[in-house]
């Protein structure tokens, strides 16, 4: 176990997994340090926060033509069961793939810091190898992949086995989202288990706990922070893949992107659209922020 | 020393150049008062054709400087909506359900029919009334394998049959296509724009066993190259174009017509280039420059009546502008009216 002395290497991946400095010591934005974000703030403002701002008042209009304030879509948001089956599809959708990316990610960044230095490299290549093409492209190959005609379902018909027919289904969309994904968790857990002091586990092991015990008592709870991270970028970029969730979910699986685009672009119900944006953007936030302080707390625990 | 030398002789020719071409101009098109207009078109067939065709002919027809931009439908209309004063696009390019919807939001100029050449020769459901007139038709029919399936089906409701069982691909309702398949599946199950509750029935009947519901329309062509489905609701000129790279497709007329979607081009209101714009919808509804755009690849089907058809047109439109205009065109201003609850009701259903 030599996590510790790995802290300068992976330099590519982000700083993510500050765990206990973070926790202890949070400095604020002193000074003139305000100066430094000014660029990204602007850039968030104008291109993020203003485009959000047009949608939420366009949610509180009547009709396209926006002439008469109403709260009627909200309230038409609230009183039909399909919207809510989409909207916490949708976040089911999210905590699966989250949940598969982990379990798959963890012995993945485990396994980055155990190898050798020179295979190191080679690894890290792979691990951002989904990374490197485009999501559309990679997409596109899993329908190929999936399909009835796919790679899968040919081989296990050769082998005499049922065909798993798993394009536009559930378990495709998870699969392929798990892919794109999965170097959004692997690269913070490598980067949070580089930041843990080596002389633990080796206290842990010579205190008696064995490989098994010292990761679950030692190493889980302080790459908390790196996993919540991780967590967080998958699972808000899973639930608002339009691409793959639309072309390997087909037209049968609807999650909210989908369903908004289609309120949006087909039947042209700019308002009802934009409300229902307004909805999935509230609630991923009250997600992201309870995770957020779970995590906190819990590692509040650990450092108590 | 080199480098200036060729700097400076770059320059003075550029000079020359741009002092001709604007001496030239001037001389040449004193009928039109601006000299720029930008025509919107949608991107793949639609854009290639008209570069290839069209823009070359109004060029020289009008000598303006003519820019040929590829937007969909909705951003065509939300970016003339929001700078009315001063259009981005002085031509818009707009199928039924968008024009229609695009109306209330009060975007586009009257068009200058007693002005425009072309527009007379049209067929009647093609001409200006009031907005701008019809430059081609989408033609909806069934796509199928005819490897798998010997007989050209001919009916919509040939989808339901027992021997495809598992074979059918359904598009969105979110699309054109998928509403028209809807409609006209109403219509024979004695609903109509107004009542699709029929055509709803029975597509309960039919979902449990699709081979696929594809997200939008070009996914199907996919299934079809992919094994995954042998029959479907699709356009005519997408199961030519793929046919053409080698997949086992045809396209067939039920017996009941081909679904006409018209896709009409509009003068924005306040372009400063009334006079180039509506040159570039006449040049787009000529019957020459028609008969060369609805060859292969592009397969846009003329609406000027004066202009013959193709092989494959005649083929599967079973004769020439007189037959074409035999087949049903749905009631959009209707459709557009109900989508809504459409939508959820298809979205729901399909969920199962």
């Amino acid at each position: 176990m030599d996590y510790a002395d790995d802290a300068r290497s992976p330099a590519i991946a982000p700083d993510l997994g500050r765990g206990r400095d973070a926790v202890r010591h949070r400095p604020g934005i002193r000074g003139a340090e305000w100066q430094l974000v000014l660029p990204l703030g602007l850039f968030y403002l104008l291109f993020l926060l203003a485009p959000i701002g047009v949608l939420a008042v366009v949610s509180l209009f009547k009709d396209r033509t926006l002439s008469e304030l109403s709260l009627i879509q909200y309230a038409t948001f609230f009183s039909e069961r399909l919207n809510y089956v989409i909207l916490l599809d949708t976040l089911r959708l999210g905590l699966i793939t989250t949940a598969v990316c982990l379990l798959l990610a963890f012995p993945l960044a485990l396994a980055y810091h155990r190898v050798g230095r020179r295979l190191r490299p080679l690894l890290m290549f792979l691990i951002i190898l989904p990374q490197l093409t485009s999501a559309v492209v990679r997409t596109f190959a899993w329908i190929v992949i999936l399909g009835r005609e796919g790679i899968i379902d040919r081989s296990l018909l050769a082998l005499g086995l049922a065909p798993a027919g798993l394009l536009y289904t559930t378990s495709g969309v998870v699969l392929a989202l798990t892919q794109i994904q999965l170097p959004l968790m692997t690269l913070p857990l490598i980067a949070g288990l580089a930041r843990i002091d080596q002389r633990l586990l080796e206290a842990s092991q010579s205190l008696g706990a064995g490989a098994w015990r010292t990761f679950f008592k030692v190493t889980l709870p302080l790459t908390l922070p790196a996993i919540i991270a991780g967590s967080l970028l998958v699972f808000t970029t899973s639930i608002s893949a339009f691409v793959t969730q639309s072309i390997i979910g087909g037209g049968r699986l609807t999650y909210m992107p989908k369903y908004v685009y289609d309120l949006a672009m087909g039947a042209q119900n700019w308002p009802f659209a934009a409300a229902a944006v307004m909805v999935l953007l509230s609630t991923v936030l009250i997600a992201v922020t309870a995770f957020n302080r779970v995590g906190q707390a819990s590692l509040r625990r650990i450092e108590g | 020393m080199m480098y200036d030398l060729t700097r400076r002789s770059m320059m003075k020719s550029l000079a020359l150049g741009a002092g001709a071409a604007f001496g030239a101009r001037s001389l040449i098109r004193p009928a039109f008062a601006a000299s720029e207009m930008v025509a919107a078109t949608y991107p793949g067939a639609f854009e290639e054709s008209y570069r290839k065709v069209l823009l070359p002919l109004v060029k020289k027809e009008t000598g303006a400087q003519i820019t040929l931009t590829p937007v969909l439908a909705l951003d065509q209309v939300a970016k003339i909506a929001a700078s009315r004063a001063n259009p981005p696009f002085d031509v818009a390019l707009l199928d039924e359900g968008p024009m229609i919807d695009a109306l209330p939001l009060d975007i586009f100029a009257p068009f200058p029919a007693d002005k425009s050449k072309s527009n007379g020769e049209l067929g009647a459901p093609f001409q200006s009334k009031g907005f701008g007139p019809t430059v081609t038709v989408q033609l909806i029919g069934i796509a199928y394998n005819p490897k798998k399936i010997a007989t050209p089906p001919t009916s919509w409701l040939d989808l339901w049959k027992p021997e495809f069982k598992g074979r059918v691909g359904l598009p969105d309702i979110e699309s054109s296509l998928g509403t028209v398949f809807m409609v006209e599946v109403a219509k024979l199950k004695g609903g109509s724009e107004k009542n699709l509750e029929p055509a709803f029935a029975a597509l309960k009947e039919l979902t449990p066993s699709v081979g696929a519901i594809a997200p939008n329309p070009g996914a199907l062509g996919t299934l079809f190259q992919q094994g995954q489905i042998d029959i479907a609701p699709f356009y005519f000129n997408n199961t030519l174009l793929i046919a053409e790279k080698g997949v086992d497709i045809a396209f067939t007329k039920p017996e009941t017509g081909l679904v006409l979607v018209r896709t009409s081009m509009h003068i924005a209101k306040n372009t400063k280039a009334p006079d180039i714009a509506l040159a570039w919808i006449d040049g787009a509804t000529n019957a020459d420059v028609q008969g060369q755009l609805q060859a292969a690849p592009y397969y846009l089907v003329p609406t000027n009546s004066k202009t013959m058809f193709s092989e494959a047109i005649t083929k599967v439109v079973g004769g020439g502008p007189d037959a074409l205009l035999k087949n049903p065109i749905p009631d959009w201003p209707t459709i557009n009216a109900n989508r809504t609850a459409w939508l959820k009701e298809f979205t729901a259903l399909v969920r199962g």
